[in-house]
């Protein structure tokens, strides 16, 4: 098992850097850089140059990954081009944003699925499966940002029970800050218990039907404790897996609904910065990014063999 | 196994719970740090969502910078900074000069030497008086290297004139000696993206690092929460001008503080604006919200022109036969009328109509023939080569346009095909002229001499120029120490009918300024510079 | 009993809805009452009617025509985007999965990386060197939904590799690719089919999402999800903009949805659980 670990962790490494390098060279190869954006339609050929110096674009590309993963070893993630502010507390103000909202979205269609799925595969003879099973389609039918639009409009514009804009932390209000969360939250979880609920019954349906279930029955366990701890903890797997990609996905790809609900999260600092060029906050969030991608997979991959002794690792 | 895995699967979930809840609360703490200046009092003002006093604002971006005119500005530093600080002069409504901080100012016969007679009483944000030391003081650091003034150029030979000397004989006079005479040393003074504000040294700290801008406006630079909002306050020592307002000049009075919420999407602010959490915010003519007493739109002329670009120098449009067919083939007022939904109408020409040296004569551009057409396509030789059209979807009008005129001249037997592309990479494009026809939408231009002379040039030295003929450049040369207004207007007159016939590219409008308002708004007008300005705005 | 009305329920409807959406997108193909690309700088925003079923969208663009002709196109790309990330995925995972040692690091390493880039990039990267077009899309969405795919191939085929008929199979002398097409894949299926019927309906909204962001197939082209996101803007006032393209991608998916699970409960007698 520690084995496994440390080869995984060292298995990291490369997928790390692999991602860096793609990035920082795939930045620089579409048209278009950060000083004749600052620019437009301003002809100033002094400035432009004084600007790409300024920016440390004169040089070779490779020179430039040099000089930045330097300053990295130095534990510089350097200025952002754009809001000239330093990148590490760009991130650090963005970050929980985005985390506290995939992490609350994900937690919710948890709690609701999981459990949605399980019951969906144990009453497949009765009204409730086809009920769930149509409910979590028509909600896998919905855009995020289609819905978000419609939340805000509703509760926001015509109720007027929540702000459409803005964000407070949690240091700052408190509990308040949920107030700002429960929309874009909502938005981002009715998709996602859509999937986790198929894969939740899918699994689900093919433990029920292995044979040390109804020799638990046999043996005269009640019902709801067969489901629990004979069967819940085996259908988890795949589940589980599901789970890891889901938060793997939010965490890059939050950028739609965080501008929607203008949120000030790291998905809208990506994006922002990827269509303005600005390469140091690019680069520092794939880091982070890639970090994080690879810490879930790690966590997930161990856990499987919990809940499948089967899997030899 | 079930049993160890039930009691792994509950130890887990625990641990889970808990991390995520200490995370959360972790992170959210450290990120309590990022205010700028006053945050806990701040951050209560901001929390309060029911209709205060003061003035909001929507913006669309975050301004990068607190700097008027820093290289990293983008529209929302214009606007904010417009009602902070003020030049030596100011732009009324119809762009023409006036007073400001300098009461009168003289001009030497040669035109070399400007001599400006400041005003009385003024006073800075801090409290300090303004004299002729500060305003020396403020040139100078706009035009150090390290300031990263966008104009600096303008005034040191680059792109404009080169300020050769800055005196202060008195107390309430300053010297300005140019190295020739310009006759639109005023006005590039009070360009909105950079104008020449007078600051105070305590703007900048002890090693000349920019801090905030300590200046005259009606409103102080309060508030900064990045990504969030920037909050004016009114200045109560302000005393403004006698004359009537107008533009960015005359009397300009504060009636309340102001706050310029950062909204990205545009559908969101017209949730906010309708909700009533924010009061002010521009608007696409095509994204308009349905008319209600609760808001009205204040709109205007712009002095920023659309236009289609055509590159001259590729094979398919060198020959200006081919361009005129372009020209021809489109109903080009009712494009503009359905591009703007109406609030825009057609303007050939580079000078905006809302100038004052607009005239009859720029009025008049192409009239759809589709005959001649025919004609010319079949002189030029054209058998159906696809034309590319390129656009983004970064500004609506200049993607709408695109998208009128590619189905149009197709229709019209011109076959074009519209190539989208992200806004990064248009810039590029249009820097180094590597398009066929591209629609794009210039920034204003406080004179169009400055137009003229962006747009004129040899394309093999400036990529960027659209239009080369000598002929036209030397005209517009000899305007430069003129100020005679009824001279520069038959200039102007006759470089747009040299545009014409030479059809490089094809003026369209002035994109429209609109603002949406919550009817609580009085005061708010609209101007030609499209900033957005707060005095004389005042809020039920 | 109560199960056999779900199946055919959900056969029936299923089938229904595909068929309407394969007719549709075929018609598109040939006819539209008007053509999808068509300005008209008069009848903007005009409501359903008479000479235009669905009503006209900013540019004065026939709202069925646009339905009819998107079809076409976002379907191929949801349905290329899946099939190239099934195809590709699975080939990697159970590979990858079934092999081990080295060559299970290596793709594990390639596919964490893949996964990590985000899709913005990796479609504007792909955008820049092949030209926005519909197949770039196809592309990036593919590659984008690869490593999903792969990993949950690798998961199962794990699972698989110690069972005993996959053991016995090898005892027997048979062939790596033999074992693995014959044993460990079609137990593979299951899980992957339902994922590729929710990836399905994820490449349908990312390309809506990706029109959103300004990277989707380049316009004029119609697409669903193009002309949902584009509605966002006119919601309050021509609402029917985002009703139809909605509407559109919602039968869509609740048929290929329903006709999948149909289809896997008829080729999968043991799914049916319950009576014995």
């Amino acid at each position: 098992m520690l084995s496994y670990m440390i080869k995984r962790i060292a298995m990291a490494v490369p997928t790390v850097l692999i991602v860096t390098l793609l990035v920082f060279g795939m930045m620089r190869a579409i048209p278009g850089d950060p000083a004749s954006l600052m620019l437009g339609d301003v002809n100033d050929p002094a400035l432009l140059a004084q600007l790409r110096h300024q920016f440390g674009l004169d040089r070779s590309v490779p020179e430039q990954f040099v000089l930045w993963v330097t300053h990295l070893a130095h534990g510089d993630l350097g200025m952002s081009i754009v809001r000239h502010q330093p990148v590490a507390e760009l991130i650090r103000t963005t970050f929980p944003v985005t985390a506290e909202i995939v992490l609350s979205a994900t937690l919710l269609a948890s709690l609701i699925a999981i459990p949605a799925g399980l019951f969906a595969a144990w009453s497949q003879n009765r009204r409730a499966d086809p009920a769930i099973v149509l409910t979590s389609i028509l909600l896998v039918s919905l855009p995020s940002f289609w819905v978000g639009i419609l939340l805000m409009w509703l509760f926001g514009v015509k109720l007027q029970w929540l702000p459409t804009f803005g964000f407070e932390s949690f240091s700052e209000v408190g509990w308040g800050t949920v107030r700002y969360l429960v929309l874009p939250v909502i938005a981002v979880a009715l998709g996602e218990i859509a999937v986790l609920t198929r894969m939740m019954r899918a699994s689900s349906l093919e433990v029920l039907r292995l044979e040390y279930i109804s020799h638990a029955r046999a043996k005269g366990l009640s019902e709801p404790r067969v489901l629990l701890r004979h069967a819940l903890p085996n259908a988890f797997g795949p589940a589980l897996t599901v789970v890891g990609l889901i938060l793997g996905h939010l965490l890059a790809g939050g950028a739609v609904i965080e501008t929607v609900f203008t949120l000030p999260g790291m998905g809208r600092l990506l994006v922002e910065s990827i269509y303005a060029r600005d390469y140091p906050v690019v680069q520092a969030c794939l880091l982070v990014i890639a970090l994080l991608y690879v810490l879930v997979n790690l966590v997930v991959d161990l856990l499987y063999p919990v809940f499948d002794p089967r899997m030899k690792l | 196994m079930t049993d160890r895995g039930m009691r792994f699967c509950r130890c887990l979930l625990q641990t889970a719970v808990l991390l995520a809840s200490c995370a959360i609360t972790s992170f959210a703490s450290a990120s309590s740090s990022s205010t700028d200046a006053v945050s806990s009092e701040a951050a209560g003002q901001a929390s309060t969502q029911a209709a205060t006093h003061e003035i909001r604002v929507a913006e669309g971006e975050d301004t990068p910078t607190s700097m008027p005119g820093n290289v990293a500005r983008n529209t929302a530093t214009d606007n904010i900074l417009g009602n902070v600080v003020e030049s030596l002069v100011a732009l009324r409504a119809d762009l023409s000069v006036a007073p400001m901080l300098a009461d009168s100012w003289d001009i030497s016969p040669d035109g070399k030497t400007y001599t400006f007679h400041l005003r009385h009483g003024v006073l800075f944000h801090n409290g300090a008086p303004v004299t002729s030391a500060e305003v020396k003081w403020s040139f100078g650091f706009l035009m150090k290297r390290s300031s990263g003034f966008e104009c600096r150029s303008v005034f040191d030979g680059g792109r404009g004139v080169k300020v050769v000397a800055v005196t202060t004989p008195d107390p309430d006079t300053v010297v300005f000696e140019l190295d020739r005479p310009y006759a639109l040393f005023l006005k590039q003074m009070v360009d909105p993206r950079c104008p020449l504000a007078v600051l105070h040294p305590s703007s900048v700290d002890s090693d000349g690092k920019w801090l905030r801008p300590v200046a005259t406006g009606p409103y102080v630079f309060a508030d900064w929460k990045r990504g969030q909002y920037v909050l004016l306050k009114r200045f109560p020592q302000y005393r403004p001008r006698t004359e009537p307002s107008s533009g960015g000049a005359g009397a300009k009075l504060a009636y309340a503080d102001v706050r310029f919420v950062v909204i990205p999407d545009e559908a969101a602010q017209k949730s906010a604006l309708a909700a009533g959490q924010i009061d002010a915010m521009t608007i696409d003519e095509n994204n308009l919200l349905p008319p209600d007493p609760r808001w009205h739109l204040v709109e205007g002329p712009s002095a920023d022109p659309a236009v289609l670009l055509m590159q001259t120098r590729d094979p398919s449009l060198s020959d200006v036969r081919m361009r005129r067919a372009i020209a021809l083939a489109l109903d080009l007022p009712g494009i503009v009328n359905a591009v703007t939904d109406g609030h825009g109408h057609y303007n050939p020409s580079l000078i905006p109509d809302a100038n004052k040296l607009y005239s009859t004569t720029d009025a008049t551009g192409y009239t759809k023939n589709l005959p001649e057409v025919k004609r010319l396509l079949t002189q030029v030789g054209y058998h159906g080569q696809t034309l590319k059209l390129e656009t983004s979807r970064r500004f609506e009008h200049m993607y709408t346009l695109a998208v009128y005129v590619q189905s149009l001249l197709t229709k019209a037997g011109i076959r074009t095909e519209l190539d989208v592309v992200e806004w990064s990479k248009q810039v590029s494009d249009f820097r180094s002229g590597r398009f066929q026809l591209m629609s794009f939408a210039y920034s204003a231009r406080i004179d169009p001499a400055l137009m003229f002379g962006d747009v004129l040039g040899d394309k093999s030295k400036t990529p960027m120029a659209q239009w080369e003929n000598p002929a036209a450049l030397a005209l517009l040369h000899s305007l430069q120490g003129v100020s005679d207004e009824m001279a520069r207007r038959q200039a102007f007159d006759r470089l747009h009918q040299m545009m014409i016939a030479d059809v490089p590219m094809l003026g369209m409008y002035n994109t429209p300024d609109l603002i949406l308002i919550s009817s609580r708004l009085h005061g708010l007008t609209s101007w030609p510079m499209r900033r957005m300005r707060f005095y004389n705005v005042s809020k039920d | 009993m109560k199960l056999r009305s779900f199946k055919r329920f959900n056969l029936t409807i299923g089938t229904v809805l595909v068929g309407l959406l394969v007719v549709t997108a075929l018609l598109g193909l040939v006819y539209t009452p008007y053509d999808p690309t068509d300005v008209d700088l008069v009848t903007r925003y005009a409501a359903p009617g008479i000479h235009h079923w669905l009503g006209t969208d900013e540019f004065g663009r026939d709202v069925l025509s646009r339905i009819m002709a998107g079809a076409a196109v976002s379907l191929t790309v949801s349905i290329g985007s899946v099939l190239f990330a099934l195809s590709f995925g699975t080939a990697l995972g159970t590979v990858s999965g079934y092999v081990g040692g080295w060559l299970d690091r290596l793709v594990l390493v390639l596919v964490d990386a893949l996964m990590a880039f985000p899709g913005l990039l990796l479609a504007l990267g792909i955008m820049t060197v092949l030209g926005p077009s519909k197949w770039s899309v196809v592309l990036a969405l593919g590659l984008a939904y690869t490593p999903s795919v792969t990993r949950l191939a690798r998961g199962g085929t794990l699972s698989l590799r110690s069972r005993d008929f996959v053991v016995a199979s090898q005892a027997m002398g048979n062939s790596g690719v033999w074992t693995l097409c014959r044993h460990v894949l079609p137990n593979c299926v299951a899980p992957l089919l339902i994922f590729s019927t929710s990836l399905f309906g994820s490449a349908l909204l990312a390309e809506s999402a990706l029109s959103f962001l300004g990277l989707g197939v380049p316009p004029p082209a119609p697409t669903w999800g193009g002309m949902l996101a584009d509605s966002r803007n006119a919601i309050d006032r021509a609402i029917w903009l985002a009703i139809f393209p909605g509407m559109s991608i919602s039968l869509a998916l609740l048929g290929i949805n329903m006709l999948g699970d149909a289809v896997r409960d008829l080729l999968d007698p043991r799914m049916n659980g319950g009576a014995k």
